[in-house]
């Protein structure tokens, strides 16, 4: 079954279909979360099987070319958020970023965070941004991706650096742009 | 001056990665998987196809289905979700009907919280026609024959559905759909909406299972007049 035509059963409600998903895609979900949970196999069966039933119930948001990133993006979350909720730090280097900041203190929405980060990381040359997603998205040690990579642990740091640095860049933007158009309201 | 602290891993939240994945390697068992997903998944709402009895029952003889005469032609007819009806008739019954799905395509389909109608590749936002009880009805017409087929959509981005109604060249209309009725059951002489069950009452099962159309489905129907 081509991914189209598993797109358009899973969007018909067929649990075949599901099935068939669940079989392609298995491994690769159940991998994402045992790097993050790193030795918390008993969570890592039960983590999966959320990550399906998530994506069933969501399925008219599944789109041909895109089912592998989807699934990793709620296998990630999930893991993630499984740590956060027992209070587990995570093994991330340099997790905070800090701004500063004149106006008022805004929240990001879903899709102007996605938007940020997605020009972010474009900025970078494709090394560097597989580096920063294998660390700070799938949550690999420094160590692990840059032994995955070929990389010394230096040069792995220092990429890290450009890739916080490149954010913090768009985040500032982006507060400074909404504090301009704030400041213009207020004036106009 | 504030400072805001942002942490990188939670930004990454809205991030999805379709360029680079870690090294697969199974850590857990497929079958397992799949056996507590099923366990728990609910079926979707069926394509149904019902064919209208009272409609065709004149026309139809269900020995003369099997029996698929080689000299006459099955004739496609064109619909408007894309999708084309083949029959094949000896001028008075029905010899096969049959759906060939092979160009169609989701009509109706829902994205960022938006409900969009997709026929004859264009897109059209309808959340805003349609509701519970609020229908948008697409006319359609096969090239050829000029016989005639309806789209209904209706319903709310949490619940919605079309139905679709084909002339057919007896006479008559064939129709289905997707998510255009509620499958209700009863349990202990209450009914119940099957995709609302709990475990516990799937495991208790139920007394007896029937269809109730949705409103915009059936308001779709009666203003459409094909069975006045």
């Amino acid at each position: 079954m081509t991914e189209k035509q598993l797109v358009k059963a899973l969007a018909r409600g067929e649990l075949s279909a599901l099935e068939e998903l669940i079989e392609q895609f298995t491994p690769y979900v159940s991998s994402v979360i045992a790097r993050i949970l790193r030795g918390r196999q008993a969570d890592v069966e039960e983590l999966t099987a959320d990550v399906f039933l998530a994506a069933w119930d969501n399925r008219n948001k599944l789109k041909p070319g895109n089912v592998k990133g989807y699934l990793g993006a709620i296998a990630r979350n999930r893991a993630f958020n499984l740590l956060r909720a027992d209070r587990v730090s995570l093994p991330l280097e340099e997790d905070v970023l800090l701004l500063e900041t004149d106006g008022p203190d805004r929240e990001l929405d879903k899709k102007e965070t996605a938007r940020i980060v997605n020009q972010a990381l474009a900025q970078l040359d494709k090394p560097q941004r597989e580096l920063f997603v294998r660390h700070y998205y799938y949550g690999q040690t420094v160590q692990e991706a840059a032994l995955a990579m070929g990389l010394n642990q230096s040069t792995a740091k220092i990429w890290l650096r450009r890739g916080r640095e490149t954010l913090k860049t768009y985040l500032r933007k982006e507060e400074y742009e909404y504090e301009a158009d704030g400041n213009l309201q207020a004036d106009g | 001056m504030n400072m805001k602290r942002m942490e990188i891993s939670r930004l990454m939240d809205e991030y999805q990665d379709n360029e680079f994945f870690p090294e697969e390697g199974s850590s857990a068992g497929t079958q397992a998987v799949k056996d507590r997903v099923l366990a728990q998944a609910r079926p979707g709402k069926k394509r149904r196809i019902p064919v209208k009895g009272m409609l065709l029952a004149a026309a139809l003889s269900a020995a003369c289905l099997l029996c698929i005469a080689a000299a006459l032609p099955i004739i496609a007819y064109r619909q408007v979700d894309g999708s084309s009806v083949l029959v094949q008739t000896d001028g008075e019954h029905y010899l096969y009907i049959a759906y060939d799905n092979s160009e169609w395509d989701e009509p109706l389909v829902l994205e960022d919280g938006r409900l969009w109608l997709v026929v004859g590749g264009q897109r059209t936002d309808v959340t805003d026609l349609i509701d519970e009880e609020t229908p948008f009805i697409v006319e359609g017409a096969d090239p050829k024959s000029g016989l005639k087929s309806y789209l209904i959509v209706g319903g709310t981005p949490e619940d919605f559905g079309w139905e679709q109604w084909s002339e057919m060249p007896l006479g008559g209309y064939m129709g289905g759909g997707w998510g255009c009725y509620d499958t209700i059951v009863t349990i202990d002489d209450v009914e119940y909406n099957y995709n609302d069950l709990t475990e516990e009452q799937l495991a208790q099962g139920y007394s007896s299972i029937h269809e109730v159309d949705k409103p915009w489905c059936l308001n779709g129907r009666k203003m459409l007049h094909l069975w006045d």
